[in-house]
């Protein structure tokens, strides 16, 4: 492993993480380092600090809030919400999804505020987040604020986390009798994906549905969400309702799969996201 | 008390699996330096300039090197030895370029530093001018006109055509009921050893050379650095220590290795290297990338009557150690476990700006197996015949088998195999689970798909590898030593770099001379101790190697024999040799043990008048054929038809490798070579744009399959003793060379009944799905 020179920091606290992120222009944050660590081997990123947050278990916990609002800590790895009653009760969706991330020895390193502050289009969680309406809490200088996520991906690789900033925790609300959904095709079993989808239909029968992979953050179908309201969700229906959705997209190709392949997987993950989204709402009601 | 056939642990795997191997890149030498190789970021360019003042200037750096700096270094360019046909291309090729680059990662410089890192730091800093010029990687682009030149001089990419064929082959197409024409494309395959190549070079004070190597081939190497550097290979010592895998990619004598000894030579310094897995994919070769037509007649009963081939290899931009004649490898395969009366191959090596290929696990045999398997499941399909049917139709029946192409097959029973697969299968099941799926119209759809295969291994007899221009023997060599208080060392010259040769090899010197296991211990991978041998490639270490020590025990046990019969005073005919002890005949109870004669050996207080004292032997054994193993494998394959989404849920591989010495180590060697082929069929590809540039740089873009893509493969054995002592074949490269065609014709099967007939490799989602758009458009 031949990376460039780099200082190395390990806060104790979060203050702390955020002053030294502040403090240096070149800082990174280094959480699980699945893929950070990776460019910085490949000499395609140089951070002049590496601020790691390993040390800072505040940011690892999994709680609900007095508001009863699921709360993933940033550093909590795949492994802990897999685990995770309070996921399992709440928005089982979230460990179902991560426990199909990489395999065992990533899943005890990589972090839930890793993969999406990572913004890679391909990773696991940015639809699926968009998809459950997440807020994401930013931390500063200057205190705390808090992003919706559909405002959190700005871009490949950006984030609505800025420059001395640290994502600290991703907050759900819990299903209350919706059903979630996701759908798509991996690189090989456990990789990043070739498109994927993510649904989530409440009891009310209000839907939404994110495509990842087909733009530079998480686009949200909203014809196929205003077609769906209302309906049966019966496979036609959802079939019908998403007709038409791959051209209206415009995704990358790349050596894995051309657009015109993206846009038809696209149509296919989202009406499966659905249909799952669908059949699990019925049976939590 | 025997071990042989029984699935005792490796003794190789303790060390291993406690992080206490030996690889090169554990090993230091005191005053160490380190290198690291500048490469071409351009498919095709001129070197105008190489800047190395920054480099030199950097901190830690002890020297840097353009290409034409060490020009005078070479005592000949890195040699080729195979030149398949008398006017087979080979333009020179040095460790460092010097004018030209022609492939990306083509090295032009080098920098040694005081560590590795700070070699790297300053290698970045080494300004090389580029002109850039015009490249090519397709090998059929190459071949069209007007295309760029991979070597200028040359005035072509056409680097040879060999070809092999019987008397009336079109007259035989021409006369057929049917015939069918196929065209296949098989990728480039990147071999991805998880140990990257590394070498450590010193050079001592009467010029003698040491150099550890992360290689399949000490003393290959020892031979090609004596014509390379022009140092008498008896002044060099080749070490190849742990070696964590090769599959062919570490038979190369790569520039590195010569130009670390170089390099350690005028610097004074022992100079180690050790690759980047990214450095990898470009500076180590790659396999396959090859483009066949295939031509198969036969008569409206099934009966083949014709199989003529065309085939279009990529050689890269250099050759290689071996690279022209990895399609000849495969050459008599092209009719595989089929009696085919009539049979053409001719084989077209292409010059092409990319990475150099050279052998890959099966090397030749999987390209010539694919396109067999393939082409067979489609005249099935013309014939309207069940694919087993026509398989059964046309395998070979007696043994021993001269083929139309030439060589004879010693033995088998393809029959058997097939049968047992059909039992472990249980095709029935598998197809009633196809109907009801079919029946019910599933999104995902079952598909079943075979190979039956043979290959040739056992690199080689030597006569043989003499008439197809390869330019050294087949033979190898092993010595079977007797200490004076009983122990045994064994000395071959395979040399193992995963195989577990020194379990394997115990296990057949102690059950033949009747000590403990544990008492053979098995020296390999070092010239100073292996003086002779031909090392490990082409599953030869088994079949030409463990046979080789064979005869070695053999001579231990005559000279013993001798000892034992003076010692006893009776005849040698009055002897009998079991469980480590000579008993006399009708006189059991007068016997002496071979420690016993061991130590009177060295002792040499009583031996016969003039023998010569000690116990020790060697034998060299050069085979009158190559080794032939086969057998039946079957893939059931559940494709998505919406996403075109692919995965393996059975495998089912029976071969018949012979006797199976270690049936752990060779159900271990299966389900590697099975992973590789799966591999091919699947996920693989090495992919470079029209412009040369390798896109396929990591394992995030280049998928090698893990586990998680794998199910537990079903292996079981038929047996039929091959024509060797030990009745042995080889192992290594069944299950890659058997297996991508099963698992592609299980695709097609797949969605056979939609209409689809062909999925190009490798079988990835898109292009299922592209094949099933097809016929639905």
């Amino acid at each position: 492993m031949l990376l460039r020179e780099v200082e190395y920091a390990r806060p104790a606290s979060v203050e702390e993480a955020v002053a030294l992120l502040a403090g240096h222009e070149g800082a990174r944050a280094l959480a699980g380092g699945q893929t950070l660590v990776n460019v910085m081997k490949a000499r395609a990123a140089a951070p002049e600090v590496l601020v790691d947050l390993n040390g800072l278990d505040e940011l690892r916990t999994i709680r609900f809030s007095e508001d009863g609002m699921l709360e993933l800590g940033a550093m909590a790895t795949y492994a802990q919400v897999i685990a995770s009653s309070e996921v399992d009760v709440a928005r089982p969706i979230l460990a179902e999804v991560v426990a199909t991330i990489g395999d065992v020895q990533i899943r005890n390193r990589g972090t839930v505020g890793g993969n999406v502050c990572v913004a890679d289009p391909t990773n696991h969680l940015p639809p699926l987040l968009v998809a459950l309406d997440a807020r994401f809490t930013i931390r500063g200088a200057g205190g705390e604020r808090t992003v919706a996520a559909e405002d959190f991906f700005l871009g490949v690789y950006l984030t609505a986390v800025g420059e001395g900033e640290l994502l600290t925790r991703i907050s759900v609300s819990p299903a209350s009798g919706a059903g979630d959904g996701y759908a798509g095709v991996t690189l090989g079993r456990h990789g990043t994906y070739l498109a994927n989808a993510a649904a989530s239909v409440g009891l009310d029968g209000s839907v939404r549905v994110v495509l990842g992979c087909v733009d530079a953050v998480p686009v949200r179908a909203r014809q196929v969400e205003e077609r769906l309201a209302g309906s049966d969700f019966s496979e036609e229906a959802v079939r019908a309702a998403v007709e038409g959705l791959g051209a209206t997209l415009d995704p990358p190709s790349d050596v894995h799969g051309s657009a015109d392949y993206r846009r038809s997987l696209a149509e296919v993950a989202a009406v499966r996201a659905v249909l799952e989204a669908a059949s699990r709402r019925k049976e939590a009601a | 008390m025997t071990v042989v056939g029984t699935p005792i642990k490796r003794r190789e795997d303790e060390a291993l699996l406690r992080g206490r191997g030996s690889f090169v890149d554990n090993l230091t030498l005191p005053g160490t330096a380190y290198m690291a190789v500048v490469r071409s970021p351009y498919p095709a360019a001129r070197i105008v300039s190489v800047n190395l003042d920054a480099a030199r200037a950097a901190e830690g750096v002890i020297a840097a090197f353009s290409g034409a700096d060490l020009a005078d270094e070479w005592a000949g360019p890195l040699p080729c030895a195979w030149l398949v046909t008398e006017d087979t291309k080979n333009p020179p090729h040095y460790p460092v370029a010097i004018d030209v680059a022609r492939y990306q990662g083509d090295p032009v410089a080098v920098v040694v530093a005081e560590s590795r890192a700070l070699a790297k730091d300053a290698a970045e800093l080494v300004e090389v001018e580029y002109e850039p010029l015009p490249a090519v990687a397709d090998v059929e682009q190459a071949l069209s006109d007007g295309a760029p030149l991979v070597h200028e001089e040359l005035g072509t990419n056409e680097c040879y055509v060999w070809k092999l064929e019987t008397d009336g082959i079109q007259a035989a197409i021409d006369a057929a009921d049917v015939v069918v024409t196929r065209r296949y494309r098989q990728p480039r395959l990147i071999p991805n050893a998880i140990e990257p190549r590394g070498v450590l070079a010193q050079v001592g004070p009467t010029g003698d050379v040491t150099l550890w190597s992360a290689t399949q081939t000490p003393h290959i190497q020892r031979f090609v650095l004596q014509l390379v550097l022009g140092i008498p290979e008896a002044k060099i010592r080749v070490i190849a220590p742990d070696v964590g895998g090769g599959f062919g990619s570490k038979i190369q004598v790569y520039g590195e290795g010569p130009l670390a000894i170089v390099l350690a030579r005028r610097l004074g310094r022992p100079v180690k290297w050790t690759e980047e897995r990214s450095e990898n994919y470009l500076g180590t070769i790659h396999g396959r990338d090859v483009v066949h037509e295939v031509t198969f007649a036969a008569t409206k009963e099934g009966k083949i009557t014709a199989v003529r081939s065309e085939a279009w290899c990529a050689m890269g931009a250099y050759l290689e150690l071996v690279t022209p004649g990895i399609p000849l490898l495969g050459a008599w395969l092209y009719s595989g476990p089929y009696e085919i009366p009539n049979y053409s191959v001719t084989f077209t090596g292409v010059f092409t700006n990319t990475t150099p290929t050279d052998a890959y696990r099966g090397a030749g045999r999987p390209e010539a197996t694919y396109v067999l398997e393939r082409t067979m499941d489609a005249l099935a399909r013309e014939l309207g015949m069940d694919p087993v049917e026509l398989r059964r139709k046309n395998l070979i029946r007696e043994f021993p088998h001269t083929m139309a192409s030439g060589l004879t097959i010693d033995s088998g029973d393809y029959h058997a195999s097939l049968d047992r697969l059909l039992e472990v299968l249980d095709l029935d099941a598998v197809r009633a689970e196809q109907a009801a799926r079919r029946e019910r119209g599933d999104v995902k759809q079952l598909g079943v798909g075979f190979s039956t295969y043979n290959e040739m291994c056992g690199l080689a007899p030597s006569r043989i590898l003499g008439a197809i221009r390869y330019a050294v023997g087949g033979w190898d060599s092993a010595t079977v030593r007797f200490q004076p208080l009983g122990s045994v060392q064994v000395v071959v010259g395979t040399s193992p770099h995963g195989q577990g040769h020194e379990t394997t090899f115990a296990q057949i010197v102690a059950d033949r001379l009747g000590v403990g296991v544990d008492e053979v211990e098995v020296l390999h991978g070092d010239t100073a101790i292996s003086q002779l041998g031909m090392d490990t490639y082409g599953s030869r270490s088994l079949a030409v190697g463990g046979i080789a020590l064979w005869q070695a025990t053999e001579k231990v046990i005559a000279k013993a024999r001798a000892i034992v019969a003076h010692q006893l005073e009776v005849s040698e005919d009055d002897l009998e040799f079991a469980d480590g002890t000579f008993r006399v005949k009708g006189s059991p109870d007068r016997s002496m043990d071979i420690k016993a004669a061991a130590f009177a050996a060295h002792a040499a207080h009583n031996l016969p008048d003039g023998m010569e004292p000690g116990l020790e032997e060697t034998a060299t054994y050069d085979p009158a054929n190559f080794s032939w193993p086969g057998g039946a494998h079957a893939a059931v394959v559940e494709v998505d038809t919406e996403t075109g989404d692919t995965r393996l849920v059975r495998y089912v591989a029976v071969d018949d490798v012979g006797r199976a010495i270690n049936p752990m180590i060779v159900d271990g060697q299966v389900h590697g070579g099975l992973a590789q082929g799966i591999a091919a069929a699947l996920y693989e590809e090495g992919v470079y744009d029209a412009e040369g540039n390798l896109l396929t740089t990591t394992m995030a873009t280049y998928l090698v399959p893990s586990a998680a893509e794998l199910p537990s493969f079903e292996t079981d054995r038929t047996e039929t003793a091959a024509d060797n002592p030990l009745g042995v074949k080889g192992v290594g490269e069944t299950g890659t060379i058997a297996s991508a065609p099963a698992v592609v014709n299980a695709v097609v099967d797949a969605l056979s009944h939609l209409g689809v007939t062909d999925v190009p490799l490798p079988a990835t989602p898109e292009r299922v799905w592209n094949a099933i758009q097809e016929v639905r458009s």
